[in-house]
């Protein structure tokens, strides 16, 4: 009888050892189904970093190299500085020598464009893509670490307005700057891409631009905010999304600084100064576009018309980082939060 | 089944699961990879005393000093110097982007988090 005892608690034993042995071979074999692959690119005046998780080597391999080319694409629309052969960018906009009284550009363009000047109106002029001259001034300044004058500034109030009408633009040679918008965007259409060849699991981080897809096990992806404040990239939040975008725009990481005060990088059209509200804003949204440009938006406007214009979107959340003291979530934006 | 068997068996569990302890364990091992341009051009173990390290950038030698579970900048050519300025990085799945040489450098193992927004 006691030796019958034995033989089944034995049994009992060596089965559930063999079930976890077979568990944990297979919770192994599962994660190295779904190979990752990255890349860091360069674009946009910003790191990007993409990671698709895929069980197909050469899809994925593809599928990069097909996500570079959108990046670059939208870099030489956007590009400011330089003009390409294969079109017309904001580049050529503005330097243009051109006869025409209105010149054709692609479509992508004038979409982005037409939501801009859209934005331009909802926020009441703080989202102005089409003050160039303005940004330019600051973007010098933070060069070479010194405050523009008065008159300087005042001077970037006299821009040509942007006026477009069926898929053309009005050739008045207007400085176009999309810095807050084109990001996203790209960030957006190479998501759409993804998707549309079937690979749903990725991550990217286009310079504070984050889009995740679905998790890659059976979790969402955690993104952590950085802690402004923090000199050694502290973290201030920990965010749990899947299909989600995730855009930070924060004034502590490009600026200069002069008898103590902070010049940032992010110019409000109205005091033509840079923004000092927050140190940083970061929107989730299921748009990257609209995640991006709101973030903008968000760090010019006070806190108060801020958390009313969240408040009356769906699905879109803001954290605000006041001070080391003080940080503002919009009411759903807990739901996001772990630990 | 004699005992002879019975600890055989159990023996053999035994070193299953360690092979399969010790596999995650390395795994999960910290080390950092840097990147020119998109080419990986150096891995670092970062499991092991502090030690600098140098490689080429597009505007010069950008030197790293890097162990102890941590890496950092500490010279190179740029405008800013943002890269050394931002100093040690630990944290998996963290990087330090040198912008103007086109140097990223990354740290992997097992993450604590998928990424970092600033």
């Amino acid at each position: 009888m006691q030796e019958k005892m034995n033989k089944v608690i034995w049994s009992v034993v060596f089965l559930l050892l063999f079930l976890l042995l077979l568990c944990l071979v297979y919770t192994n074999s599962f994660q190295k189904n779904n190979t990752s692959f990255d890349t860091h690119l360069f674009y946009m005046d910003t790191s990007i970093y993409v990671n698709l998780y895929e069980q197909n080597e050469t899809k994925a391999k593809e599928a990069l190299k097909e996500v570079e080319k959108l990046y670059q694409k939208y870099h030489q629309l956007t590009d400011r500085y330089q003009a390409y052969d294969n079109g017309i960018n904001l580049y050529f906009l503005r330097e243009n020598t051109r006869e025409e009284e209105w010149i054709t550009i692609d479509s992508e363009l004038y979409f982005l464009l037409e939501e801009s000047l859209k934005y331009y109106e909802m926020s009441d002029g703080l989202f102005a893509v089409q003050m160039g001259n303005l940004t330019d001034v600051w973007k010098r300044a933070i060069e070479e670490e010194t405050l523009p004058s008065r008159e300087e500034l005042e001077k970037t109030k006299e821009y040509k307005e942007i006026i477009l009408q069926d898929g053309k633009i009005y050739n008045n040679h207007a400085n176009i700057d999309l810095g807050a918008v084109a990001k996203g965007y790209a960030t957006k259409k190479v998501g759409e891409y993804l998707n549309s060849i079937g690979i749903r699991k990725y991550i990217i981080n286009a310079g504070g631009n984050v889009l995740v897809g679905e998790h890659y096990g059976s979790d969402a992806y955690k993104i952590g905010i950085e802690d402004p404040t923090s000199s050694i990239g502290g973290i201030f939040a920990k965010v749990k999304a899947n299909n989600k975008a995730v855009v930070t725009s924060g004034g502590y990481q490009r600026f200069f600084e002069i008898d103590g005060k902070r010049y940032n990088h992010i110019i409000n059209p109205k005091t033509l100064y840079p923004s000092d509200n927050f140190l940083s804003v970061t929107v989730i949204a299921e748009d990257s576009m609209q995640a991006d440009i709101l973030s903008t938006i968000l760090f010019l406007m006070d806190i108060d018309t801020g958390l009313e214009w969240i408040e009356g979107m769906d699905d879109v959340e803001a954290i605000w980082y006041v001070s080391e003291f003080e940080q503002i979530a919009s009411s759903g934006f807990n739901e996001y939060l772990y630990e | 089944m004699n005992k002879a068997d019975k600890v055989l068996i159990l023996f053999l569990f035994g070193f299953g699961l360690l092979g399969l302890f010790f596999s995650q364990k390395r795994a999960s091992s910290s080390y950092a990879e840097v990147y020119y341009q998109k080419e990986l051009i150096l891995q670092i173990d970062l499991e092991t005393d502090l030690k600098q390290y140098k490689v080429k950038g597009k505007l010069g030698d950008v030197y790293l000093e890097a162990g102890d579970g941590k890496i950092r900048v500490i010279e190179e050519n740029s405008p800013k110097h943002l890269c050394s300025r931002q100093g040690f990085v630990k944290r998996k799945g963290d990087t330090i982007v040198c912008l103007p040489n086109e140097i990223v450098i990354v740290l992997k193992g097992e993450k604590e988090m998928d990424t970092i927004l600033r």
